[in-house]
């Protein structure tokens, strides 16, 4: 098997290209020693078995971060048969940087041209020709998101396969002070010269790579700072010279792009068409989402009525029926009727991710984001954990600092996910008709001021000191392929529907036993181990309206995901009294009527504020656990969001209670907004002061 | 002068980057080398700004553009 490896910056179209290559033959997995994610694929060229690994989006091979130093040392040490370099033609200066530092690595490299069609509307001329022959390397011209120039790509890929010296290209010379400097590095640290990964060896010390350096035994750092920054500025000449030669530009015009910035990113409408597309995605994950959700719930109510009809006729055990329709499909039927729901919100998700939007976001909340001591890059991992805490926790590694990404994930659990939604939906349907939208809004919303009036606190007391610098590309936009989003959707729905199939099925099952099981065997759900379980730790959540046993015990197995409050609520009230005869199959019927009858309106409403922020899943804490590498982080994150819930939802009860639920949501949103001012008040003066002095 | 400072839509060179050697290498990395052509493009006195280097554009936070030294162009 012969092995490709796809290098390239972000925004340049790798990862359309990566599935265009490799369809569905993918695997996802992680480098060894380190939490970044590694993806492989295969592909199959005139009975060449290929295997093609994506390395991380990276702008240079300069080691700085954990994702270039993999895709250097990667390549030296692989030593792929083929090394693909996919470049935006559009944005070449940029993007040739990293094909420079490819090319001292002296592999077999073959260049994908893309986003050739921007180039054409620009009127842009460029020599493809020239430019390949300059660089000593095939370059194949693809349209990655169109699928066009594929074909081309794998036979010049398999050409310098089989003719390495095709690829090897023409790496820089550097100046002849530098060239000493590397030649002298060689001498004495011994390399071998004919091994042409000693050139780069030596590169590597010059710029200071710790592993490179521990590996040869260099004890003195820093020596050769004035060195490295000769080679960065020699590399971008060298390129600036060639793109003088093989590139003919128009005048500067003004690009769709920017065009489409002036009103997305305008001072005063900017924010406000964010907010109108937020509320679009939430809008349209309710209505579309809950179109199709009516047919699921149709299929699981009737999969569960003919399948007790059938076991009872078989003369299956009356109990083992009730396992089946009552603890398993209710259970795991109770949390995929909300799949349309999830589809729909991480469509939109993954559409304005891969639509360039995100970094006009990061533009738009920078100011905000500032207040709390972190910049525009942080919101967003934080926007992410609308989708799933746990890539969200995971999407921080984009921050550099340390300080900067504990400080994100400790806020993003209250960034409300999509497996509490189904909650909200519930709980909505029965206590607010027809005001589902508005009622989920209102808790995504109190969600994200909690986190920020959090971020405030941290910001004067964990998380001292001043943010990451921050840098960030603002790729052009562009319109998102099918496969590409359809891809990331199937990733998270598959992931949602395995869940369901797993945790939550052994879930519902362990439930079900605990709730028709006491000591003296089988029994009635009143006296059952389950409501034992819950009656004693109903106290905590009593002063909340809702110390029943019921939710008590449903929140308990919702820290193991959150997706099982919903369906432990399906099994408990679908095998209620209140459902009656409608009970057999856990019916949806009878489920609603359980759940109204043991929640009075005020209690239902601190019941999701808990819900909205108390203690994340047992899949977040551990990637929490993972990404901090301490368990004390772990460990206060889900303390700390459990105390904040806890109070959140007192208040929120307190003022339903006395007032109404309109009033309890007005305070609570209102109130937290004006905490969140007082504690941004004063530091704004400060703050403007440090930056005179500085 | 500064990044920070400059005037949106005036031509300038970067002339210095006085920031801890490793935030100067990554900004050498994304192209602010002493005598580069850079613009800024967007600056509304609060958030991040927008500048233009090396044919892309870039957001740069407040604290990063303020230790970008730069001169007017020739």
């Amino acid at each position: 098997m012969k092995e490709l490896v796809l290098a390239g910056n972000p925004n340049a179209g790798k990862t359309t290209l990566f599935n265009e290559l490799t369809g569905s033959r993918q695997s996802v997995g992680n480098w060894p020693g380190v939490t970044v994610e590694k993806k492989q694929g295969k592909f199959t060229y005139q009975n060449e078995n290929w295997v093609v690994t994506d390395l991380p989006g990276t702008y240079s091979l300069s080691p700085y971060s954990m994702e270039e130093k993999i895709a250097g040392a990667y390549i030296v040490d692989q030593k792929p048969e083929v090394v693909v370099n996919i470049i935006d033609a559009s944005n070449l200066e940029r993007n040739l940087y990293l094909t420079l530092q490819l090319l001292e690595l002296q592999q077999p490299t073959v260049i994908a041209m893309n986003m050739m069609d921007i180039v054409d509307r620009w009127k842009i001329e460029l020599d493809i020709k020239k430019l390949a022959k300059k660089l000593g390397v095939p370059i194949v011209p693809i349209s990655a998101s169109r699928g066009e120039g594929l074909e081309e790509l794998r036979q010049a890929v398999s050409e310098v396969s089989k003719n390495p010296s095709m690829g090897t290209g023409n790496p820089v010379t550097f100046s002849a002070d530098i060239e000493g400097t590397i030649a002298k590095l060689m001498v004495e640290y011994q390399l071998d010269e004919t091994e042409p990964r000693s050139r780069w060896q030596a590169i590597r010390v010059i710029e200071e790579d710790l592993d490179v350096c521990e590996s040869l035994g260099v004890e003195k750092l820093h020596l050769y700072d004035h060195e490295r920054t000769e080679m960065t500025h020699l590399r971008y000449r060298y390129i600036h010279d060639l793109v003088d030669r093989v590139m003919k530009r128009p005048e500067r015009f003004e690009t769709m792009t920017e065009k489409v910035d002036k009103i997305l990113m305008h001072p005063w409408f900017g924010l406000p068409i964010f907010g109108f597309f937020m509320y679009m995605v939430f809008t349209l994950t309710f209505t579309l989402g809950g179109w199709l959700a009516g047919p699921v719930e149709a299929l699981f109510g009737w999969l569960s009525v003919s399948t007790g009809a059938g076991l009872t006729q078989l003369g299956v055990a009356e109990w083992m029926v009730s396992l089946i329709t009552d603890g398993v499909i209710a259970g795991v039927g109770g949390v995929l009727v909300f799949l349309p729901n999830i589809a729909f919100l991480f469509l939109a998700l993954s559409i304005l991710e891969d639509s360039g939007y995100m970094a006009r976001v990061a533009f738009l909340m920078d100011r905000f984001m500032r207040k709390i001591g972190l910049s525009g890059k942080a919101f967003i991992p934080l926007l992410m954990g609308f989708g799933c805490s746990v890539p969200a926790v995971m999407a921080t590694r984009s921050l550099e600092s340390d300080r900067d990404r504990k400080a994100a994930m400790m806020m993003i659990p209250f960034m409300s996910c999509g497996a509490k939604m189904p909650i909200y939906l519930l709980f909505a349907s029965v206590f607010f008709p027809g005001k589902e939208a508005v009622v989920t809004f209102f808790l995504y919303f109190l969600g994200v001021l909690v986190a920020v009036l959090m971020g405030t606190i941290f910001k004067d007391t964990l998380f001292k000191g001043s943010g990451d610098p921050f840098i960030m590309e603002m790729p052009s936009y562009h319109v998102p392929t099918m496969k590409t989003v359809g891809r990331s959707v199937w990733e998270k729905v598959e992931d949602y529907i395995v869940r369901a199939g797993t945790v939550l099925l052994a879930a519902s099952v362990v439930l079900w036993g605990l709730l028709n099981f006491n000591m003296q065997g089988m029994s009635e759900m009143v006296n059952s181990f389950g409501a034992q379980l819950g009656h004693w730790i109903a106290p905590i959540f009593a002063p909340m309206g809702f110390g029943n046993w019921e939710s008590s015990l449903s929140l308990v197995t919702g820290v193991m995901a959150k997706e099982a409050i919903v369906s432990n609520m399906a099994i408990i009230f679908g095998m209620g009294e209140a459902a009656g005869e409608a009970a057999l199959g856990g019916s949806t019927a009878g489920m609603l009527a359980g759940i109204q009858q043991a929640f009075p309106m005020a209690a239902a409403f601190a019941f999701l504020i808990f819900s909205l922020l108390y203690t994340p899943c047992l899949a977040t804490l551990a990637v929490i656990k993972r990404e901090t590498q301490s368990w004390k982080w772990m460990l206060f994150s889900a303390g700390y969001t459990f105390a904040v819930a806890w109070i959140y939802a007192v208040i929120g009860y307190g003022l339903a209670m006395r007032f109404s639920v309109f009033v309890a949501g007005a305070v609570l949103v209102f109130g937290t907004m004006g905490l969140i001012a007082l504690r941004t008040r004063n530091k704004r003066r400060k703050e403007e002061l440090k930056w005179e002095q500085s | 002068m500064t990044l920070l400072y400059s005037k949106p839509g005036v031509p300038m060179v970067v002339d210095e980057i006085t920031w801890s050697p490793g935030v100067k290498r990554r900004l050498e990395d994304m192209g602010f080398i002493k005598g580069t052509p850079v613009c800024v493009v967007r600056s509304d006195g609060f958030g991040a700004i927008v500048v233009e280097i090396k044919g892309s554009k870039l957001l740069l936070g407040r604290g990063m553009a303020q230790k970008i030294k730069v001169k007017q162009a020739a």
